[in-house]
């Protein structure tokens, strides 16, 4: 099942391309333009996976035996937890957002206890603020502490 | 004598204080990426990019070189070990290696590692000392076509040595290729695919795109797969003395596995990895006592740890001479040199002496670095081993995504790197490899340029782009590599279908 949603997730996303390649100018031969190598690409990619998703969904895929072994319930923590941390981190800051989203990766990660992560947290997130920041120069957001 | 003269004044460039920390933070770094399985040498690159945008462009790329060459050394430690190969390029070493340490042999295992890698390192870079001016000088009569019929013949080659299906490894080239096309073009000036945004305009940043698909991707693997628990034994300095009768046995596989190494490195694809399976199909083959191979020959440990790390030399020549990288930490080189305004290729020599002379010295020290790094101090690496992975990665992570948004400042780039990474996770199980993809998007635009100019030149006759000696015998070769390639398959559906 699994390589058949990946076979069919690139077929669409070539499919998509192609649709905007399409309306990109492809000129000619002695002059081409802006759509040229994209619309070539966006042909070669779509048969490509068409092929291969039609040969998943005849079960003839060469990785149909792979099973992936993932927990579900930590994928959605993480994403969750790093999704929050992208909106958060320009409103309350690098060191705050930082803090928060470390501890949340520890815990789920299957880090025991509460001192431990709360420890590396911390001193990781102004470990790297310190080095981005004052080190290298590279601006990170302040935010609430700024 | 021109060109020892030369290397010398690399020596005095790489000889500042700062160029050798960069080297040792390189080498240091390098060789703990090869050694903790959970960080690929090409997301440790990536990650440490936004890290170089304050320094000179020589200490950068001397530390990004010095991370590249020596995760091909400290790769082997864990193979022998652990029987868990750090690098990919280690997966062959833990055959014979492990067998060795099982045996009481560790100590010398990691000593003819670390010896054969330094002897074909330091080889490998006498060849890109002499063999990248050569090329450079040749290049310079190259032209659009000429550079379009490389990149294809680049990635015609990488398709087939990546993966074990050679359409899903050009799938994820033209992948890339589209990707590449994203932003403004560079021929035209027009906006593709941008679709009002203004964070596109620029297009996929390649750092960006590293960190997701080769970081981010492994992130997720170590958090959300089961891992074994790793033990870790002792090695004590004393027991890194190879006996007399295996140094004996180690010196011609070194130098056969260096040969294999440097002319694969100059190869596109995994080099590493390629170079290390023919050493050690090559030294199982010639070998009087083939028997022993599997068991702890030493030919099985000296010969792939020497091809691998001649080939890491091997893969710097065509991105210094030519500009092209055919491989994902090549391209995050090239990546290196473009933040740092200098573009490599024929003229990088004559140009930028300094840059190029410096780097090329730069190898031969770290080189010296990695030798020490990895016999009195191999035990400090192996004992890293034991930081637990639900620790360390998501410290990765953090490094991950301030590297990201330090790259631009723009959340734009979190939200793509997330993307990607999400994408690539999922992807990469069904035996879509990302290096195709990387090399794709780094090699799309050298691709679009070179046709689309090339085309012009000849007034849209593809004839007589063919007939330009050097550009139409590279391409020739390509059709020839697709045609072998896909006539197998095509062969056997046309049986299939006949018989049914």
């Amino acid at each position: 099942m699994g390589e058949k949603i990946a076979n069919g997730f690139l077929f669409a996303l070539s499919t998509v391309y192609l649709i905007f390649a399409r309306q990109l100018a492809f000129g000619s031969l002695s002059y081409p333009k802006g759509g040229f190598i994209p619309q070539i690409t966006g042909w070669a990619a779509v048969i490509i996976s068409g092929y291969l998703f039609v040969k998943s969904l005849l079960g003839k895929g060469d990785s149909k035996d792979v099973k992936v072994q993932i927990d579900w319930k930590r994928f959605a923590a993480l994403m969750f937890s790093i999704v929050v941390y992208i909106v958060l981190l320009k409103p309350v800051g690098y060191i705050v957002s930082t803090v928060l989203v470390l501890f949340a990766v520890l815990k789920i990660g299957g880090v025991k206890g509460w001192k431990i992560p709360c420890v590396i947290s911390l001193c990781t997130s102004v470990f790297f603020y310190l080095v981005f920041k004052i080190a290298l120069s590279v601006p990170l957001p302040a935010g609430i502490i700024g | 004598m021109d060109i020892l003269k030369m290397l010398m004044d690399g020596f005095a460039v790489c000889f500042t204080w700062e160029n050798i920390m960069a080297c040792i933070a390189g080498v240091i770094v390098g060789t703990l990426t090869g050694v903790l399985p959970g960080i690929g040498v090409t997301g440790a690159m990536a990650l440490l990019l936004p890290i170089s945008f304050g320094m000179d462009g020589t200490t950068a790329l001397i530390m990004f070189a010095g991370i590249y060459y020596g995760a091909m050394y400290g790769g082997s430690t864990t193979s022998i070990l652990v029987n868990l190969p750090g690098e990919a390029a280690s997966v062959v070493t833990c055959l014979d290696g492990n067998q060795m340490a099982k045996k009481g042999r560790a100590g010398a295992a990691l000593a003819i590692s670390a010896i054969g890698s330094f002897i074909a390192g330091t080889i490998g870079l006498v060849g890109l000392t002499f063999f990248a001016p050569l090329l450079s000088r040749a290049a310079l009569k190259f032209g659009p076509p000429e550079y379009f019929a490389i990149a294809v013949l680049g990635l015609v080659l990488l398709t087939n040595l990546t993966g074990k299906n050679p359409l899903k490894s050009v799938l994820m080239v033209l992948i890339g290729i589209m990707m590449s096309t994203v932003g403004m073009n560079v021929v035209t000036g027009l906006r593709r695919f941008t679709f009002g945004v203004p964070e596109l305009m620029r297009g996929f940043e390649f750092g960006v795109v590293a960190m997701a698909v080769f970081g981010i991707n492994e992130l997720f693997s170590t958090l959300l797969e089961p891992q074994e628990e790793i033990k870790v034994g002792k090695v004590r300095f004393r027991e890194l003395y190879p006996t007399k009768e295996e140094l004996r046995r180690s010196i011609p596989p070194i130098l056969r596995g260096t040969l294999i190494g440097f002319f694969i490195g100059l190869m596109p694809g995994p080099a590493g990895t390629l170079s290390s399976f023919a050493s050690y199909s090559v030294e199982k083959k010639i070998s009087k006592h083939p028997e022993e191979f599997g068991h702890g020959a030493v030919e099985g440990v000296a010969g792939p740890e020497a091809a691998n790390n001649a080939a890491s030399s091997a893969t710097m020549i065509p991105l210094l001479s030519l500009g092209l990288p055919f491989a994902p930490p090549a391209a995050l080189l090239l990546t290196g040199f473009i933040v740092h305004g200098v573009t490599p290729g024929p003229t990088l020599i004559t140009r930028h002496p300094d840059m190029f002379w410096g780097l090329v010295a730069s190898m031969y020290i770290g080189n010296v670095f990695l030798l020490i790094l990895n016999l009195p101090f191999v035990g400090v690496f192996a004992s890293m081993l034991k930081t637990p992975a639900n620790i360390l990665m998501p410290i990765v992570m953090v490094i991950t995504f301030t590297g990201a948004y330090a790259t631009n400042n723009s959340i734009f780039d979190l939200v793509l790197l997330l993307i990607l990474g999400v994408f690539a996770y999922f992807i990469s199980k069904f035996g879509y490899s990302m290096a195709p993809l990387a090399v794709g998007l780094v090699l799309g635009s050298t691709i679009e340029t070179g046709l689309v100019q090339g085309l012009i030149i000849c007034n849209g006759n593809f004839l007589e782009l063919m007939s330009r000696p050097i550009a139409g015998s590279i391409l020739a070769f390509a059709i020839v590599l697709v045609l072998i390639t896909f006539a197998k398959p095509i062969k056997r559906i046309l049986m299939h279908s006949k018989e049914s």
